[in-house]
Formats: structure tokens, sequence, C-alpha cells
């Protein structure tokens, strides 16, 4: 072996070593990377039960939630449940580019699962109730296209939906228009989605293991992913849009995807979402909420419209991202690989921005791209029934 | 004489504890634990969250007194708003601002939605133009 030659061989041992060799994450993450880890957990956060509606926490409620949620008479056509585009067999969405029920709708289906930890729902937020965003699929033409009437006709034809409704009523009390029958019907459907949380991930185990100093436990999570992480902490800055334990801080960005739905037609994203919420009746201070105190509703009713707001769309929770493809709200993300490149090439040109730009364009090598894909598929369980 | 000494005295007394009661009353003093305080020439504001530590995307509440010079009791309005001078954004929410009692305001509704370097802007009437009191933090 002449002397080039052996220099080569060393050189190659001690790359293949240092990436085969177990790396001790309590040294690999500064202090200031595990303190950022903690911020994003504990899994489940603590919620309490929406007082905006009296059947959340229920069990009679969720249960008939449940039923109504996959009973396709609630539309005007008979053929579209809830279910119908919240499959619960594709983690409670659907799996299409966009959302296909009464009519061709121009976004994409989020996911249900741990909805009830949002602050706004759909994705330019016109709704800041978990039933009024199931009432507004409920009466769009393009989704359920059923009316208030229709519903309330349905249950009253009913004869056991009307007695299971009847039981959940105050004593003595019925729905006198079919404005209220449609609003009892919605807040008894989100009782159910409300159950809908996704369980442990290998993530939340890191996390725990950081939480408490335990190295046996922080060896269990792949190398890869925690490459991935310290690159969504660091160069990458996700978490100043995807922080905390849902991993989104709940509000809405402008990530530079075109919002023309088709040429002359525009999805003006939040600035709608917000005149829509000003006029809404399904509110948390509207008048079908069964609670209007507290600091959730004071901030909600105070929402500012700015002209920044013309497509901004709500960042999504990343807790099972790998499970609820495509991505952004038109759909037109077909993969986690596609969403990393988006990043990774993002043209800023798009995007408005005042001052130093939130978003840049990341240049990510091919190991870094990786990486971060075996991050975020750490943030799904692996068995997300639990059974 | 001596009833006349008598009365004086008792009345004196009373006046100096009147007078002293009616000088702790509009004495303004910052508010006790404060979080954070701005001075200047003009004004010296104290304020308190509510909770005490607060988090990225998660309502809070702001205590707030304002006391003028020579510890007086601001009696004027006070507007609050919180930037990212950086990124020239400030917040997605028009906070609800109520005067409680002489000097101290209540501000609800207040929520910060990203981590970083962030800035309180206190407009505030000062004697004969607006006042700015602005103060740093980093939210992580």
């Amino acid at each position: 072996m002449t002397m080039p030659s052996t220099w080569t061989f060393l050189l190659s041992l001690f790359v293949l070593l240092s990436f085969s060799l177990p790396v001790n994450a309590s040294q690999f993450f500064t202090d200031e990377e595990k303190s950022q880890i903690l911020a994003q957990g504990p899994w489940p956060p603590k919620a309490s039960l929406d007082h905006t509606n009296r059947y959340s926490g229920n069990s009679q409620a969720i249960a008939l939630g449940e039923s109504l949620f996959n009973d396709k008479n609630l539309s005007s056509s008979g053929e579209f449940s809830c279910s119908s585009c919240h499959d619960k067999n594709k983690y409670f969405a659907d799996g299409l580019k966009v959302a296909i029920a009464a009519g061709k709708n121009p976004r994409n289906t989020p996911s249900l699962v741990n909805s009830k930890f949002q602050r706004w729902f759909g994705w330019g937020g016109s709704v800041d109730t978990l039933w009024g965003v199931g009432l507004r699929a409920i009466l769009n033409p393009l989704e359920m296209d059923s009316s208030a009437d229709h519903v309330s006709q349905y249950i009253s034809s009913n004869q056991k939906l009307t007695q299971q409704v009847k039981t959940l009523l105050p004593p003595d009390t019925q729905p006198t228009t079919a404005d209220e029958h449609l609003v009892i019907i919605g807040k008894i459907i989100a009782s159910f989605i409300e159950t809908l949380v996704s369980k442990e991930t290998p993530f939340d185990r890191f996390r725990q293991a950081i939480a408490e100093d335990d190295k046996d436990a922080m060896a269990t999570y792949p190398l890869a992913a925690k490459r991935g992480l310290k690159f969504f902490l660091g160069r990458g800055r996700c978490t100043v849009c995807h922080f905390g334990p849902l991993f989104t801080n709940k509000e809405f960005a402008d990530i530079g995807i075109p919002y023309f739905v088709k040429p002359g037609t525009v999805d003006k994203g939040r600035y709608q979402g917000i005149k829509d919420f000003k006029t809404s009746s399904f509110n948390r201070a509207g008048p079908y909420s069964d609670g209007k105190a507290g600091a959730q509703t004071l901030l909600t009713g105070r929402i500012k419209l700015q002209h920044r707001n013309w497509g901004e769309f709500r960042v999504p929770s990343l807790r099972s991202v790998a499970d609820t493809a495509p991505y952004m709200h038109n759909g037109s993300v077909k993969s986690l690989t596609e969403v990393i490149d988006h990043y990774s090439e993002l043209n800023e040109d798009r995007l408005h921005t005042d001052g130093i730009a939130i978003l840049r364009s990341l240049n990510m090598s091919p190991t870094e791209k990786s990486d971060l894909v075996a991050f975020l598929k750490s943030l799904s369980a692996e068995n997300p029934k639990g059974d | 004489m001596k009833l006349y000494k008598t009365t004086t005295l008792f009345f004196a007394i009373l006046l100096t504890s009147f007078a002293s009661q009616i000088a702790h009353a509009d004495t303004c003093l910052p508010l006790e634990n404060a979080s954070g305080a701005i001075k200047n020439a003009d004004f010296n504001l104290s304020y308190k969250t509510e909770p005490s530590k607060i988090s990225v995307s998660k309502p809070f509440s702001l205590h707030v007194k304002v006391c003028e010079t020579g510890q007086t009791p601001y009696k004027a309005n006070l507007k609050l708003d919180a930037t990212m001078p950086k990124h020239r954004h400030g917040m997605n929410f028009t906070p609800k601002i109520s005067k409680q009692s002489s000097g101290l305001f209540l501000i609800e509704g207040m929520l910060l939605h990203m981590p970083g370097e962030w800035q309180y802007k206190f407009d505030l009437k000062g004697k004969d133009r607006k006042v700015q009191l602005t103060k740093d933090f980093l939210l992580k």
C-alpha cells in the first residue's frame, strides 16, 4: 500500500466511523437546542373542555357525534357525510389534491386529528370554533351542500335520532328554529372530533429522554432524525412558525405558494378568512356560543385585518405530517420531499416582506434533505390507532 | 386656654394626617415585582405580565403603571403595540386597554405569535407632544 492510498484508507475509515458510531445526544445538541426541543412538547398538551360547546366531553354526545359524522343524510343529496372527506383510514383527511364532494373545492382537505388544540379553523381561519367549521362544511355548496331546514327536517323525521338529541338537551327544552337545530347537530359532531388526538411519537419519547437526561433512551432515536431535528431548529429556523407541541404557532403565513385558483380567480386566504370570521354567527362570541367569556374569545374577537393577510394560509401542524400528503392549501405539493425542495429552492421574490425575510432559500444538500424527512417522519406514531 | 391648645393640636394632627393621606394617594410608585420598566425624563412606566412567564402564541395580559415626573399618576390614555422590528410586523390582534385607576392600566388580548426579538411600544400623551416608550425583549 502506497502512502497516498494509506491516507485515503484512513480518511475513509474515519468518515465511516463518524457516521456509524453512536452519537451522544446529550452532546449532539447544545443547551439552547435542548431548551428548544423541550418547548416542542409535552404531548398531548393539557386542554380544557370547549366551553362554547355544551356537549364538549359528554360521552353520550361523542357517541352520537361519531354516528352523525358518518351520516350521509345530512347532505342535501344524501351522498356525502363528514367522513367522505375526513376518512378515518386516511388520518381523517382524503389524500386528494383538493376536496371533491358536492363540488370541487379549491382547497386541500386538512386532517381533523388534533384540531381541538387549534385557535382557528380552515385554511383561511374563517371560524374560531370547532363546531362552527363543521357547520360551514355542512352548508358549503361545494362540500355537503345542505341547509338548516334540511338538517332539521332529517333529524325530526327520524324518531331514534330525535330521541337521542332530546336526551342531550336541558329538560323541557327543544330547538325552536331550524338554525338552532343545525347548531346542536354541529356541536354534537364537534364533541366527537375533539376526541381525535394523535398518539405519542418517537420524537415525543426523545424529548422526554432529554427532559429526564436519560442517555439510553436518547440513543434509541435515529441519528438521521437527530440531524434533521438539529437542522429544523437551527439553519432551517422552522420553529419560527412550527413552534410548540402541535408544531404550529396556530397562525398564518405566506410561504410563496401561488394563490391563483384559475386565471382571474384568487384565493385570498387569511384576508378573506378574517372578513368571513367577522360576519359569522358560529363564533365563540356569537349568538349560538354556550360560553362567551374567556381570554380566547377576547383574543379572536380582536383580530386585525391587515394587507399582509393576502396570500397567507394557516400554518399546519406537523404532527403526523408524513401521513397527510398532499400538502399546502391547494394540495399542489405531492410529497414531503417536494415540500422540502420548495423551502430549499424558495423563490424569495414571491414573498411579501417589508423587513428581514422570515423565509429564505435554504439551499439544502441531499443529506440535509433526507435527514429532515427522517425527522418529520418521527412526528408520526408507529401505530396511530394505538391498537 | 388649655382647651384651645388641645383643640388646635387635635386639628393640626388631623390636618397632617389628612394631608399625608392625600399625598400618599397621589404618590405614584412603580408596580411591585414588575416584569419590566422604562424611564425617561417625563415618565416612569412599569409593567407586569400575567402569567408571569409569557410563551409563544399563548394569550397573556399586561398590568401597566405609568407615573409622571414628580411621582404623580399619568391620567391620559395609553396605547400599546408589540412588534418584531427586524421583520417589520406586529401582532395579529388589537389588545383591549382599560384604565383601572390612577396611572394603572390593564391590557388584555396580547399574543406574540413567533419566537424572536420583540419590542413593546407604549404611546403616551406628554405635556406638549406624543411620547413613545419602547422596550426590546427576546421571546423563546
